[in-house]
């Protein structure tokens, strides 16, 4: 066999040490990895994949509240699947002994605390309301202490598809909760944030120990899909639109004001940037804004023709037992009982707090100047809402699932900081087992739920 | 003159160690006229004594020596010190049992006692004055080796003054100044990293060893010191030193105060693990280490609302730690990190462990360095986060730590006391 000539081995050599020098060892294996993070890349864009996402989380919500009920409570998903709530007294109070009325209401595992005055919304409307200007304690009986329009809404939902009115109820806040994981991964946040930071924010959302409240009959999830719905439309510019969503929302919980606020403030944001750049038409946005309470208008003009009084919700609050205590925003010893409240509310609200201060002015400069605005400001009025308010500590770390800054800093400051996301994810995954849904499903009873801190509420939920 | 001219001065750096200490004297001074309505002595003048020379140290209240807490930072253990530091260890039977070794205070380490108790003899001087001065000074020291030129050299100048500011404010930092060892082991061990940094292994060596002496989950210090010594020699044999197997000579010296106090206790006691028998008779069922908490996430968030809120400042420097570890690492040779990173670990872990229910963990957590040294990095890269975890723990010290402490876990006088662990009347 004739030995090849030196100068070709010399080549050969060389080539070789070209490839080893400038290629991985395994090209297929990179290749690959390439390959599959361009494909993966791309299914991440994709509507279907990322509602096939948005619907998996859902259902996993559901299957923890399955999962919650056979192991704290011993009790299936739905433990009167023949018989739908109804009332025996259409009169019944909500607040009044126990078991409450309607009958059957917390036969969903699902349906706990608030879920009943929903619930009965959707059954009885407001025909347990007093016609005429009433005391505040009357209007309070009758549910009026949280707002109607998401009972009655399932209420329609109900009658149109001959649903119970808990099912019809649980499936509004479904759709909401998939259309809220659908916009976390929207073209608008990926843009905005980069598309691992956009997924990541959803599983941050979704391990938050209060996201199961998006599956219940509670108005959570319907409130924040309107709202995002209306940030949506904000950023495509279209004012008229955003603020008719987010007046929608105003209509739905009384915090929603923070969404309404948190609109008013980028309005004016937005005016100020285009009187700046000297457009005609700069007040536009600012035009858009009383829209975004027409919610919240509408429930309390209804409040006048069908009970006699516009501020009848203020005033079932205020026989309820509501206060306004603003020294807590600037007591350490609030915040520090936090801690050892029922839900620990300050472990969520300091955790939070720290996160969007870690993302700092490097997340925010990625949106635009309204944008950042709506963002701070639902956060900011939120909490400056609910901490003067909240009896004790009920309902921090519920109230906190509706500031988006949050759950976008964590899914932000992941790639820089994989510990610290990964330390936060665990503690936001062993509160809401433990801690929430525990608490929820068992209606804070601490010997299903050792975990709890200091109780604060506790009450049988039979029906 | 700017700041950043003089923070590298002596004169500043004594000025501010020697304010930081007062300041937490000063805090306690406050708290017990606002919480308790008692001076910084209540019994001035008075001699600190047994009627009963072996009165047990844990019997019902009022406990003996009489007055050992009439100074207001004399609470808890620090009876127990104060009881080596009059009657030495006269009152542990030889070969007893380990109930009986309980019964005369030895389920805490006797060394800062004894150490006490002989400069009490010698001078005349109170003993809870002489235990407080002592942690007094190994206060002093710790906070002028924060800004001494190893540490300064190696995080930065504003890095090192905050990580002083952090170790300072954090929610169990006023145990520097009590009759308790915290201050005189964190000052041996930061003297023994220093001198670890700069290549003196047997001095280090020695400085650790003494840590181990006063007390003995200080072995975790021990352990990082090992682990250094290792990887040191193993780079300088890479590299080709010829001696490189010198940091190894130094290890066994790392555990010479253990082996010592186990020394003392054969001779005086006949039973060189009478620390240990005194430990599982005090603990009962409880005794032992309980690994398995390791993994159960109830243990942590039962944590959160414990007396201490112990999980708060536990999780909040687990998050400042994974916040600045990359930046830190960056700064530290590799034997310094693996130093520090062990040591801490051990000194959290160890405690977790043992601990009943969640009782001293902020107190354990002072003598993580790794803890205020990230905190420094944090004060560099993410000053608003800085900022929080320093109100937090300033929050903790004034409202939960301190008041604690100086009440003995009083819900009354503290309302932000967790679920009750431990109360105890305090009068002497």
């Amino acid at each position: 066999m004739p030995l090849p000539r030196p100068d070709a081995v010399q080549l050969a050599v060389h080539e070789l040490s070209a490839v080893i020098h400038t290629h991985p060892m395994f090209p297929d294996a990179a290749g690959m990895r390439r390959r599959t993070a361009d494909k993966a890349s791309k299914l991440a864009e994709q509507p279907i994949p990322r509602l096939a996402v948005a619907t998996l989380l859902v259902c996993i919500h559901l299957l923890m509240l399955v999962a919650a009920g056979h192991s704290r409570i011993h009790e299936p998903f739905n433990n009167s699947p023949n018989e739908a709530p109804y009332y025996t007294n259409p009169n019944a109070t909500v607040l009044g002994g126990y078991p409450r009325q309607p009958v059957h209401w917390s036969r969903l595992v699902a349906s706990r605390w608030d879920a009943e005055v929903y619930i009965s919304f959707a059954i009885r409307g407001l025909s347990a309301c007093p016609k005429t200007k009433a005391p505040g304690y009357l209007y309070m009986h009758c549910g009026l202490a949280w707002f109607p329009a998401y009972g009655l809404l399932g209420g329609k939902v109900a009658w149109i598809f001959h649903l119970p009115p808990d099912i019809a109820l649980m499936l509004i806040s479904i759709l909401s909760a998939i259309l809220v994981n659908y916009f976390w991964t929207s073209k608008l946040i990926a843009d905005r944030i980069g598309k691992p930071a956009a997924w990541l924010t959803l599983f941050a959302f979704n391990a938050y120990p209060s996201a199961f409240y998006m599956v219940a009959p509670y108005t959570e999830a319907l409130t924040l899909a309107l709202a995002f719905g209306g940030f949506w439309l904000m950023s495509k510019d279209r004012w008229v639109g955003a603020a008719a969503l987010i007046g929608a929302a105003s209509g739905l919980r009384g915090t929603a004001l923070a969404f309404s606020g948190a609109f008013g403030l980028a309005a004016l944001v937005a005016c100020a940037s285009r009187r700046k750049a000297g457009d005609a038409r700069w007040w536009r946005p600012l035009a858009s804004t009383p829209l975004a309470v027409w919610g919240l208008v509408a429930t309390f003009a209804m409040f006048q023709v069908k009970v006699g009084d516009a501020l009848a919700y203020v005033h079932a609050r205020k026989a309820f037992g509501d206060f306004h205590d603003f020294g807590r925003f600037v007591s350490p010893i609030f915040y520090l009982r936090g801690f050892t409240a029922q839900h620990m509310d300050s472990v969520m609200m300091f955790g939070m707090l720290g996160l969007i201060l870690l993302a700092g002015r490097p997340l925010l400069r990625k949106f635009t100047r309204e944008q950042a605005t709506f963002l701070i400001a639902t956060g900011a009025i939120g909490m400056a809402l609910v901490i003067p308010t909240v009896h004790e500590y009920w309902g921090i770390n519920r109230y906190l699932l509706t500031c988006p800054l949050g759950f976008l800093a964590a899914g932000h400051i992941a790639r820089r900081y994989p510990w610290v996301f990964a330390l936060w994810i665990v503690l936001c995954v062993w509160m809401y087992w433990h801690i929430e849904l525990c608490s929820y499903v068992a209606h804070g009873n601490p010997h299903f739920c050792p975990c709890l801190g200091r109780i604060e509420w506790e009450a049988p939920f039979a029906s | 003159m700017k700041l950043a001219d003089v923070a590298p001065k002596r004169w500043f750096r004594v000025a501010v160690a020697a304010a930081l200490v007062i300041g937490h004297l000063l805090a306690f001074t406050v708290a017990g006229h606002a919480r308790l309505g008692l001076p910084f002595n209540s019994a001035p003048g008075q001699e600190i004594y047994y009627s009963d020379p072996d009165a047990p140290s844990l019997g019902p209240a009022p406990r003996q020596p009489y007055h050992w807490s009439r100074l207001i930072v004399s609470r808890w253990d620090a009876q127990h010190y104060i009881g080596f530091a009059v009657r030495g260890l006269t009152a542990c039977p030889k070969g007893g049992t380990g109930q009986q070794f309980v019964s005369c205070g030895l389920a805490w380490m006797p060394t800062l006692g004894l150490i006490a108790g002989a400069v009490n003899d010698a001078t005349g001087a109170p003993p809870d004055y002489v235990l407080l001065l002592f942690s007094v000074l190994a206060a002093f020291v710790i906070n002028l080796l924060w800004t001494s030129r190893t540490l300064v050299k190696r995080l930065g100048l504003f890095e090192a003054y905050a990580a002083l500011v952090a170790f300072n404010l954090f929610g169990s930092a006023f145990y520097l100044v009590t009759p308790y060892n915290e201050a005189c082991v964190f000052a041996c061990m930061l003297g023994g990293y220093i001198c670890l940094a700069n290549g003196q292994w047997l001095r280090a060596g020695v400085l650790i060893g003494a840590s181990t002496a006063l007390r003995p989950t200080a072995v975790g210090f021990a352990a990082g010191f090992g682990c250094a010594a290792l990887l040191a020699a193993w780079q300088a044999r890479k590299a080709g030193t010829a001696r490189w197997w010198r940091p190894l000579v130094a290890i066994p010296l790392a555990g010479w105060g253990q082996l010592f106090m186990m020394a003392v206790f054969a001779i005086m006691l006949g039973d060189p693990k009478a620390y240990v028998h005194a430990q599982l008779a005090f603990g009962g069922q409880n005794s032992g280490l309980h690994y398995h908490r390791f993994f159960e996430a109830p243990f942590y968030l039962l944590s959160f609302t414990s007396q201490h809120m112990d999980g708060v400042l536990l999780f909040g420097s687990l998050a400042v730690i994974a916040v600045a570890a990359r930046d830190l690492a960056k700064k530290l040779p590799r034997p310094e990190l693996a130093f520090l990173a062990v040591a801490s670990a051990a000194m959290a872990l160890l405690p977790l462990a043992a601990l009943w229910g969640y009782w001293g963990m902020n107190r354990y957590l002072l003598m993580c360095p790794i803890i205020f040294m990230a905190a420094g990095e944090l004060a560099r890269r993410r000053r608003a986060l800085f900022v929080l975890w320093l109100v937090a723990c300033v929050a903790i010290y004034w409202h939960v730590e301190l008041c604690s402490y100086i009440t003995q876990g009083n819900p009354e006088i503290c309302p932000c006391l967790g679920r009750m662990q431990f109360s105890l009347p305090f009068t002497s």
